[in-house]
């Protein structure tokens, strides 16, 4: 026989609100006089039920009725429990299959210690080890990934490409699932994410997070600019523009600027008119016409008449080459630019930010759209100021080339590669990659594919002893001293580049690395050895070079080849036997030189701390 | 007489107190902090000093010889094994140069004492004292003082409950938490307990009033309350039959007593040759008693009973004392201690050995699943309606599929019968971790907690596993 239940419901809330309340003066509590009389068909029919009646009766007469009450909702939640039901009849749909979960037998410790990296990977770049990206396909390290994937940081933003290239597509359901749409703040940055790689696969995803009025305004935007990989959405972000206000409104123009969309035409040329430092994406963003008119007639004036002559307060007074981003037909102005520069000397210390920048708008734009033949071309033109980029692209087109032809005959140009080849990283899947950016950032995942063994050339092109000068002769050499603080960057950041390949690197590649790196570190060592060359020495050479620490010693005492020495040679791998007995060799031969009383003494004050305690 | 071959990567992990030790320890060594790298001749001692933030450097070692390794550091921390330890256990296992020297003078002479010590045990062990008789006036003594502070107990929930939640202000909140405090002193740990979550809530309550909040400080008085009337006749009858000692009640454990093994085996409270396998774990944070407890639960194999284990580690002690952690094997052990209680049951035992866990096991652990959710909800109902159970019924039920509604939530399927899966606390994720896999799974069996919600008067499941025929899936 079915119970109705609603009038014993109503009564434990009674005794509940009762005893809450305070029962002091039960026996004027209506309500709980109502609900026990309310119960009382109910206890007629069940035995139980009768002695709660009973209970809830002398409860209302008691004149200690704390104790009492106790008794009676004691029993008023077992009887609760008891009646507990459990069916769900909401409608359901089967979880999608996702293959690439692998459950794994982690300690508690070693989740948290993954989860602990996670969370911290917002703030820092993580070095996750390799047995975090075998671990990764546990649900429970990718549930705490899921949990921070819309944070803000570099760090996460990294880990998500990692990720994505392990599980593959995949996580894409898990990833939509981790927006959180009841937290106002939410970022969208898994849509960002998404859209990068797949582009418009997730469409209909992308419409329904951006269409909801209800959604927090961050998912909402980021939706928007998801929506620009489809012609389709032109109308439906048309009709977000005209409905929605703020931040909203202003992502629906962008991506309809993006997408060169007319619609955006006559928006973009009332800004264009008067533009205001908050709109300059408008125009970075867009190839349409206002956008290119706009960019075209402010290159003119800067090629005419320079930079200053548009003022301080111009939206584009920092980055006007930002402005000619996204666009077709505008090769004429870089034309002009290689003329311009062409006739200056493109000297090693040629340090105007216009000839880095014209050629950071080419490399950008080889991201997103076919850009590949007007950089050749203006390669064969001006092939000194087009160097960077062509060398970009000749590192995504023919990489095992790229430095030997474009590098090696133009060494004032190591630094661009440079540059460039701190972008490459690895993913799980073993292929190297190049970034748009320096690092990952969560409005910036693009990247592309460049290899999956790193080539020789780039090893030859880093490990190039020709490079290295003695600290001795620096001076000499270099009277210049941006020209000789160049040299050294040169010298440096090839051991930086080394040591991180190497660090990315695995199997036969890392014995490639290794081998090229310890050459160069052994040459480095003999000539100029900084901080940076025993860090290298740290991670590749098997046994310590022989007189390293005088080396190292005697070219920071003299040549200050590195800031706190004495802290970087405690904390490397240099037994103190080998640092005090090198040490004291560089004395006895300094002492043979002359004006060398102070460097002496710094390196004496540096081995009392080696003396036995 | 081992050597230093036995330390691997798993040992070092096993070892550590702490994973924020084994992070530390990983970056000394990351970042070359040892100075000095030494092995003696015989492979039982490794020995280097790490520079720390003391003056000197550290002498750290891992001795071998003995049965089990003995860790030794110079520096102040109280940890076994410290940081530095770790750490020279990772430079061992990181194949770096140790050089081979002498053992030195003050290890010398530690292992001579630990060599005296284990002469003076093991001539003990010949000739062992018989077993101290308990002490049953000072157990008399004891529930004497416990009935007292139950009286003082029972005025703060007469109070509170005659006068209103309303009615705890902040003088009235200090004046509590000073008698909650006092019950200390009268060995009433688990009332002051709930004495403590009391205040608490209430304490939180007056900032932001709940309905949800006031029922459930409403529920902890009933809960104390009971517990005071339960304990207070069970002390009575005790104190007049003369019969002092602990007898298998859960009341013990309630008012905070603490079982040794040899009053459960007096009682008869264990079981011979077990076999037990691990089917969830984790650890509870108990900000009110100041403590995180490791809790796993097992499937005693034979029987098909399901019990927990409980390590409580203090925060104040938990720097000190080494957690558990996940066990993956099949545990054979001779004699498991049974404590008080119906469903669920903790349980302890000294020794076991173990073996991998295979398809037979897990095959074996899906047998003795529910067959359906009506028969473990029954199981739930008849453990939950209990005012001192546990707030939720660990079963491990079969199910057919696993499906998900429109607003996100988990409904599991078993035949005709469907219940709703809800995230808990205890086991943070685990819904989110289920819904990624559970398009892979093929039937088995879901291991979690029967939770009753009275506000939406029905049951509903937080699971803490999956068993299927291969593998015992942790969430």
């Amino acid at each position: 026989m079915e119970i109705r239940t609603n009038p014993f419901y109503e009564l434990r809330t009674r005794l509940y609100a009762s005893a809450a309340a305070g029962c002091a003066i039960i026996t004027e509590d209506f309500r709980l006089k109502r609900a026990v009389e309310a119960f009382k068909p109910m206890s007629e029919a069940n035995k139980v039920f009768g002695k709660l009646y009973d209970m809830c009766n002398a409860l209302l007469a008691s004149e200690d009725p704390a104790d009492s009450i106790i008794d009676c909702i004691a029993l008023a939640d077992a009887l609760a429990v008891t009646q507990g039901v459990f069916a769900d009849d909401s409608e359901t749909k089967p979880a999608p299959k996702n293959e690439k979960m692998k459950p794994a037998h982690l300690t508690c410790a070693k989740i948290e210690e993954y989860k602990e990296l996670i969370r911290k990977s917002q703030y820092d770049k993580q070095d996750f080890e390799e047995g975090f990206f075998r671990d990764i396909s546990d649900p429970r390290i990718l549930t705490s990934v899921m949990n921070a994937a819309g944070k803000n940081g570099i760090g996460i933003a990294s880990l998500l490409i990692q990720i994505e290239s392990v599980c593959g597509e995949e996580i894409i359901p898990a990833l939509f699932d981790s927006i959180d749409l009841s937290n106002k703040n939410a970022t969208g940055n898994q849509i960002r994410f998404i859209s990068s790689v797949y582009r418009e696969k997730y469409n209909e995803r992308y419409i329904e997070l951006a269409e909801n009025e209800e959604n927090p305004q961050g998912v909402r935007c980021a939706a928007v600019e998801a929506m620009i990989f489809a012609k389709e959405n032109e109308d439906r972000l048309l009709n977000i523009f005209r409905v929605s206000k703020g931040k909203v409104k202003q992502s629906a123009l962008l991506a309809l600027a993006k997408m060169n969309s007319a619609h955006a035409e006559p928006e973009l040329e009332k800004a264009a008119k008067n533009l205001k430092s908050t709109q300059t994406e408008l125009i970075t963003e867009s190839g349409l016409k206002a956008a290119v008119d706009y960019a075209r007639a402010d290159h003119e004036v800067i090629l005419k008449n320079g930079e200053s002559s548009r003022g301080t307060n111009h939206p584009f007074s920092l980055s006007f080459m930002s402005e000619l981003e996204n666009k077709k037909d505008i090769e004429d102005i870089f034309e002009k630019w290689g003329e311009k520069y062409s006739h200056e000397p493109i000297t090693p210390s040629h340090s105007s930010p216009v000839f880095r920048h014209i050629n950071e708008v080419l490399v950008s734009n080889l991201y997103e759209h076919p850009g590949r033949s007007l950089i050749i071309d203006l390669y064969r033109k001006y092939p000194d100021v087009y160097l960077p980029a062509a060398f970009t692209l000749m590192l995504m087109t023919d990489p095992e080339h790229a430095c030997g032809t474009m590098i090696t005959d133009h060494r004032i140009y190591d630094r661009n590669a440079f540059e460039e080849l701190f972008r490459i990283f690895t993913t799980p899947d073993g292929w190297y990659r190049i970034r748009r950016n320096r690092y990952s950032n969560e409005s910036d995942y693009l990247n592309i594919k460049l290899f999956k063994s790193l080539p020789e050339d780039i090893l030859r092109f880093l490990s190039d002893t020709s490079v290295i000068f003695p600290a001795a002769d620096l001076k000499n050499l270099f009277p210049n001293g941006n020209d000789r603080d160049i040299a050294v960057v040169n010298m440096r950041h090839r051991c930086h580049l080394l040591r991180a390949f190497y660090e990315m690197s695995s199997g036969d590649d890392r014995e490639r690395v290794k081998k090229h790196a310890e050459k160069f570190a052994l040459a480095m060592c003999k000539n100029y050895c900084s901080d940076d060359v025993l860090a290298l020495i740290d991670k590749v050479c098997d046994t310590l070079p022989e007189g390293v620490a005088y080396s190292f010693i005697r070219d920071s005492v003299k040549y200050s080849a590195t800031k706190y020495w004495t802290y970087t040679l405690s904390h490397y791998n240099i037994p103190d036997e080998t640092v005090v007995s090198e040490g004291n060799k560089l004395i006895a031969d300094l002492s043979k030189e002359p004006d060398s009383q102070k460097y002496i003494t710094e390196i004496k004050l540096m081995l009392k701390r080696y003396e036995p305690q | 007489m081992a050597d230093v071959n036995i330390i691997t990567e798993d040992f070092i992990n096993s070892s550590a107190i702490n994973s924020s030790a084994l992070a530390n320890a990983k970056k000394i060594s990351k970042q070359g902090g040892f100075k000095k790298l030494c092995i003696t001749a015989d492979n039982t001692l490794i020995f280097g000093d790490c520079y720390g933030s003391g003056s000197k450097p550290y002498n750290s070692s891992v001795d071998c010889s003995g049965e089990t390794p003995v860790f030794r550091c110079s520096c102040p921390s109280r940890q076994i094994p410290c940081k530095h330890c770790l750490a020279l256990m990772c430079e061992w296992t990181a194949k770096k140069t140790f050089t081979t020297e002498e053992v030195p003078e003050d290890i010398a002479r530690k292992r001579e004492k630990i060599e005296k010590r284990a002469e003076k045990a093991a001539e003990a062990a010949e000739n062992p004292k018989a077993a101290p008789k308990p002490n049953k006036s000072a157990a008399a003594k004891k529930l004497k003082k416990q009935r007292e502070g139950l009286d003082l107990a029972e005025n703060f929930v007469h109070d509170i409950l005659k006068n209103g939640i309303g009615s705890v202000n902040k003088a009235a909140a200090s004046q509590y938490a000073a008698l909650a405090k006092q019950l200390g002193d009268y060995y009433l740990p688990e009332p002051q307990a709930i004495m403590n979550s009391i205040i608490k809530a209430v304490n939180q309550l007056s900032e932001q009033p709940d309905d949800r909040e006031t029922n459930n400080i409403i529920a902890l008085l009933v809960r104390l309350g009971s517990t005071i009337n339960k304990s207070r006749a069970y002390i009575d009858s005790k104190l007049e039959s003369g019969e002092v000692l602990p007898e298998d009640s859960i009341l013990y454990e309630e008012m905070g007593g603490i079982w040794k093994l040899t009053q459960l085996k007096e009682l008869g409270l264990y079981r011979e040759n077990t076999r037990l396998i691990e089917l969830s774990f984790t650890h509870v944070n108990d900000e009110v008693r100041q403590s995180v407890t490791d809790e796993g639960y097992w499937m005693d194999l034979g029987t098909g009973d399901i019990f927990r284990t409980e390590n409580i580690i203090p925060y104040k002690s938990a720097k000190y004392i080494k957690s558990e952690d996940a066990r993956f094997e099949v545990y054979d052990v001779s004699e498991l201690y049974l404590y008080p209680g119906s469903l669920n049951r903790r349980i302890r035992w000294e020794s076991a050995s173990s073996s991998p866990a295979t398809g037979k096991e897990y095959c074996e652990v899906l047998e003795k699943a529910e067959e359906s959710i009506s028969a473990a909800v029954k199981k739930a109902k008849n453990e939950l309606k209990n005012t001192l159970s546990r707030p939720y019924a660990a079963v491990l039920i079969k199910f057919d599929s696993i499906e998900y509604a429109e607003d996100g939530h988990g409904v599991m399927k078993c035949g005709e019968e469907t219940i709703a899966l809800k995230e808990c606390e205890f086991y943070a994720d685990a819904c989110s971790t289920l819904k990624l896999i559970a398009g892979n799974l093929e039937g088995g069996a879901v291991f979690g907690g029967l939770f009753y919600d009275a506000f939406d008067h029905r049951f509903t499941f937080s699971p803490f596993s999956v068993v299927t025929k291969d593998d015992i899936i942790r969430l």
